[in-house]
């Protein structure tokens, strides 16, 4: 299994992050969820609050988000957030 | 004949109003520019929404169904992009050209922009009168969908289409008739049973239908104002080139009007010693 997904986050307003990553946090309707590498082909939706990345170097990186939606396929995450601050 | 104090008026007056279409020009392609940069950074993000509404759409489920059934063209509302200002070509009116043209017969229109409204002379759908620039496009959105949302669930209108220009380039806007309502089942490219959904698909559906369609008419917006601010700055600088023609032809009859009346006075003095003499 391999150590990274390749993670894309959009905003209306450009990328906000494009890297391979390790771990991603956020919060759905449902409570809060991470998605490691080798996840499921997963979706669901993101609601205002805080997202947390975890980058290949093993930084966690932290932003304040907007509403949006992830998709999880194989080792490929996609996020659009209508809007998104790194703190 | 003109004289040459009509002339000089008419001169300095092209002149200023060269100097304000200019002006106009700046401006409009300094607009463009922005929001073409915001088209660029838009798509993504669009694109990235559509592929997860083109998986859901593949799912038979109770509430996808309420936004993709097809309906029949009873009650088809059309949602009018114009400008709110003139001077910026045939933008509006190839638009409006289109839309008489076109075969389906709207019960109704929602406009979007003051000239829609100028031209068409009916009442709008909607009470307010909405307008927007590349600022405020996703708060106006935001705000409308919502109402237009609620109008197509309820079963009060149709089908909804939306009349807009396409912009291609800074050159070609494509007056477009495009139907947003019920939504488009996209092509999806993996089987959407495969597909882990939280919270359940059906709750899932209730929140990001509602949101895809807000960020369908927000990027029709953008492109919109794009296609308006690129058809001003042609539009004007057009205007500049014919104002300078104008200029040229009219100095040139200056300088023949005035030639002509220095000519008449010499002939007038010299016509004047022959009878001293």
């Amino acid at each position: 299994m391999k150590d990274f997904f390749s993670l894309k986050i959009y905003t209306p307003d450009g990328i906000l992050f494009s890297s391979s990553a390790k771990m991603i946090s956020a919060t759905n309707s449902l409570g809060e969820f991470g998605v490691l590498p080798g996840h499921t082909i997963f979706a669901s939706d993101i609601v205002e609050g805080d997202l947390k990345i975890v980058d290949d170097k093993g930084q966690e990186v932290f932003f304040n988000v907007g509403k949006g939606l992830i998709s999880v396929e194989s080792d490929e995450v996609t996020v659009a957030l209508e809007n998104g601050i790194k703190k | 004949m003109p004289s040459l104090k009509e002339i000089r008026n008419k001169i300095s007056s092209v002149k200023s109003t060269k100097r304000i279409m200019q002006a106009m020009k700046m401006i409009a392609t300094v607009k463009y520019a922005k929001t073409q940069v915001m088209i660029s950074s838009y798509r993504p993000y669009y694109d990235a929404y559509k592929k997860i509404i083109s998986t859901l759409s593949k799912m038979s489920t109770k509430n996808g169904e309420k936004y993709l059934k097809s309906r029949d063209a009873e009650n088809d509302l059309l949602i009018i992009i114009s400008s709110d200002r003139g001077l910026c070509g045939s933008y509006n009116t190839s638009l409006f050209r289109k839309i008489d043209k076109d075969d389906k017969t709207f019960h109704g229109k929602i406009y979007i922009g003051k000239k829609g409204k100028d031209y068409f002379k009916d009442e709008g759908y909607l009470e307010e009168d909405i307008s927007f620039t590349e600022k405020n496009f996703k708060e106006v959105a935001a705000e409308i969908s919502p109402k237009i949302l609620e109008k197509f669930l309820n079963f009060e209108v149709s089908n909804i289409y939306i009349g807009y220009n396409k912009f291609i380039s800074a050159i070609t806007q494509e007056p477009n008739i495009a139907r947003v309502l019920p939504f488009d089942t996209y092509e999806s490219d993996f089987d959407a049973n495969d597909v882990l959904i939280e919270p359940d698909v059906e709750d899932f559906i209730d929140i990001v239908f509602p949101q895809f369609f807000n960020l369908i008419l927000s990027s029709i917006m953008l492109d919109a104002i794009t296609s308006e601010h690129a058809a001003r700055t042609a539009a004007m600088d057009n205007a500049t080139r014919n104002a300078d023609d104008i200029i040229k032809e009219t100095t040139k009859l200056f300088n023949k009007t005035r030639q002509a009346s220095i000519t008449t006075e010499l002939m007038d003095i010299v016509n004047g010693a022959e009878a001293v003499k």
